[in-house]
């Protein structure tokens, strides 16, 4: 969304009588994407729906408390990072009492999901990437798969440009290895 | 295996899909969730409104009922110690009337005709 588009919404949200539209607006901008950042981290296109509609839920909750202090994207960003997480966290959780990894279990769900459509290869992939630590893999996301600006990337997770590159250096090293080795 | 993947080039999004018409069907079921949400947020504003001037009045009153209950209380400890004085007062009376000393202990046990007896026969007692 450009910064003319934005300040068009956050002037509209700031009105009462206008908010609900304007949040409206927000959602058309943002949902495409939110979805896709979540949807990488989840695998799940279900749980990705459910996580993005609790992230819209709460942003418009707080949307009165948005002081402006960021970009309204970036921080629906980081809304939905941290509902992201706290989904991870409740699904490892759950599965503490099983035998079977929470990154393995994803894997499986992922083979019958009627809305994936990749080959081995790209199964492997994804495999390779659950194996990241959960903020390396969002940085490895957002950088290889939505193609988005390290400077970008720094303002939503507020980590140096510097710190980023190193981290997506790092996570495409262990990939590499992932992808190459024998099981 | 080998990697057929590019790590300088962007990634094939392609392989994750969505249900058809998921992003619009999406906004209109936000929308919904919002004016669901909204009017009872207004709701419960109007409710807060309406009981906020009571909520005050019953935290002043709760204020004025302590302050008076402490007031009384600082009075009460003062009369309570007063009368604990007091008493501690009639007690060193009573504790200094009860000590007399072993002269008079025995002389009080004496009756009139024992002490005039003690008195007149004096030589023959020694």
């Amino acid at each position: 969304m450009d910064q003319q588009k934005e300040s068009e919404i956050l002037a509209l949200i700031r009105k009462p009588l206008s908010r609900q539209k304007a949040f409206g607006l927000l959602v058309s901008e943002t949902s495409e994407s939110l979805y896709w950042q979540i949807r990488k981290m989840v695998l799940s296109h279900d749980d990705a729906n459910d996580i993005l509609q609790n992230t819209y839920m709460k942003a418009w909750s707080n949307i009165e408390q948005f002081r402006g202090d960021s970009k309204i994207t970036t921080w629906m960003f980081r809304i939905a990072i941290n509902e992201t997480y706290t989904f991870l966290n409740k699904e490892r959780i759950k599965n503490q009492s099983s035998f079977t990894d929470m990154e393995d279990i994803m894997v499986q769900n992922l083979k019958g999901d009627p809305y994936f459509s990749g080959d081995e290869a790209e199964l492997k992939l994804q495999q390779a990437i659950l194996s990241l630590p959960d903020k390396q893999r969002l940085v490895f996301n957002m950088k290889y798969f939505e193609d988005m600006k390290y400077d970008d990337i720094s303002e939503i997770l507020g980590t140096s440009v510097g710190a980023l590159k190193a981290s997506y250096h790092y996570a495409v090293k262990k990939i590499e290895a992932f992808m190459t080795a024998d099981f | 295996m080998t990697n057929k993947f590019n790590f300088d080039q962007p990634g094939n999004k392609d392989v994750f899909k969505v249900p058809e018409q998921y992003f619009e069907n999406l906004q209109s079921e936000i929308q919904n969730r919002i004016a669901g949400d909204a009017a009872p947020l207004q709701g419960r504003r109007l409710f807060m409104n309406r009981v906020k001037p009571v909520l005050y009045m019953a935290a002043v009153f709760v204020v004025l009922l302590f302050s008076i209950r402490a007031v009384l209380n600082l009075t009460n400890t003062d009369k309570k110690q007063s009368v604990i004085s007091k008493i501690d007062g009639v007690e060193m009376e009573e504790f200094q009337v009860n000590t007399m000393t072993a002269e008079e202990i025995l002389l009080s046990s004496l009756d009139e005709y024992s002490l005039m007896y003690y008195y007149i026969n004096q030589d023959e007692l020694e």
